[in-house]
């Protein structure tokens, strides 16, 4: 069963990591640019 | 009858779609939360053990979901990159999509490797072997890395969309070549259970069918969710450098003295 656990914590670890850094980097960019994040234009 | 002043960039499904690519998103979002942590019970607790397996058989249940993931991600960096190549449907869209849907793609290529040597462990006996499918895998993840590469030693915004769809295309060939891997060699890895020629047998007891259903719509809509997000990083990136480049020509014509500052400075959003 450790194998097991050790492959889902990989999973969702990596997947929580990347997300996390994707929104922070995001929030931290429409800081600078003066962007809310309700005035998004694509 | 007064002209918008921003008319849409992308008109029609595609504009309707990124305009609302906010909502759509955020319950895309919920919606894989919920689905990958009913992946988790179902998966950890609530699915029998396999006769051969043990409990080892869990692993499959977050295994070939995310080389599924992988597979699709690297398929939408191919389409992605081929409108961009094709002239009727250039546009920043697509080469923005390639990016996104490849950087997501390396994640989840990696995670297939990764979950794939943890179980090859107590299966095999050993971490890694130089099997065919697991060689074209890796080399399906270097060629990836290398497109990513690729996209931060150009500058020029056109030529380095144009360099990346022609090596996303040449790296998502292997694709096909990975997951016919164990079908054309003799591998250590085992033949497709889901995605295989033949598809109506079932070779799943009902629960862990439904289970990996469950599982691959979640890992599904999490890589939606990813690229989405992804995507919109990707266009403030894409400002962040007009604006740095903006600044950069301001300071140069204003050292050029009075009669250079007065130019006119444009610069085009990529």
């Amino acid at each position: 069963m450790s194998y097991v656990i050790a492959g889902y914590s990989v999973v969702f670890a990596t997947l929580g990591a990347y997300a996390g850094w994707m929104l922070r980097r995001r929030r931290r960019l429409s800081r600078s640019l003066g962007v809310g994040s309700g005035r998004w234009r694509p | 009858m007064t002209a918008l002043a921003h008319p849409p960039p992308h008109p029609g499904p595609l504009g309707w779609l990124l305009r609302r690519s906010g909502v759509l998103l955020r319950v895309c979002g919920l919606v894989a939360l919920a689905g990958l942590g009913a992946t988790v019970v179902l998966g950890l607790w609530l699915t029998p053990q396999d006769r051969v397996m043990g409990n080892l058989v869990r692993l499959l249940y977050v295994h070939p979901p995310v080389a599924w993931v992988a597979y699709l991600a690297f398929g939408v960096t191919a389409v992605a990159s081929l409108a961009y190549l094709w002239p009727r449907t250039r546009a920043p869209f697509w080469d923005r999509l390639a990016a996104a849907s490849a950087e997501v793609g390396v994640v989840f290529c990696a995670l297939t490797l990764a979950t794939g040597s943890i179980w090859g462990r107590p299966t095999w006996g050993v971490w890694w072997t130089w099997d065919a499918r697991l060689t074209t895998t890796a080399l399906l993840l270097a060629l990836f890395v290398g497109y990513l590469a690729l996209r931060r030693v150009t500058v020029d915004p056109d030529a380095r969309a144009r360099r990346s769809a022609v090596a996303g295309l040449v790296a998502s060939a292997d694709v096909p070549i990975v997951h016919m891997s164990v079908l054309w060699w003799q591998t250590l890895h085992q033949a497709p259970t889901v995605l295989r020629p033949g598809f109506g047998d079932p070779t799943l007891a009902t629960p862990m069918a439904w289970t990996l259903l469950v599982s691959f719509v979640a890992f599904t809509l999490a890589y939606v969710w990813l690229v989405g997000n992804r995507y919109r990083l990707a266009v403030l990136e894409a400002r962040q450098e007009d604006e740095g480049l903006q600044l950069a020509i301001a300071e140069r014509l204003a050292e050029a003295g009075p009669g250079g500052g007065s130019r006119p400075v444009t610069v085009g959003v990529s």
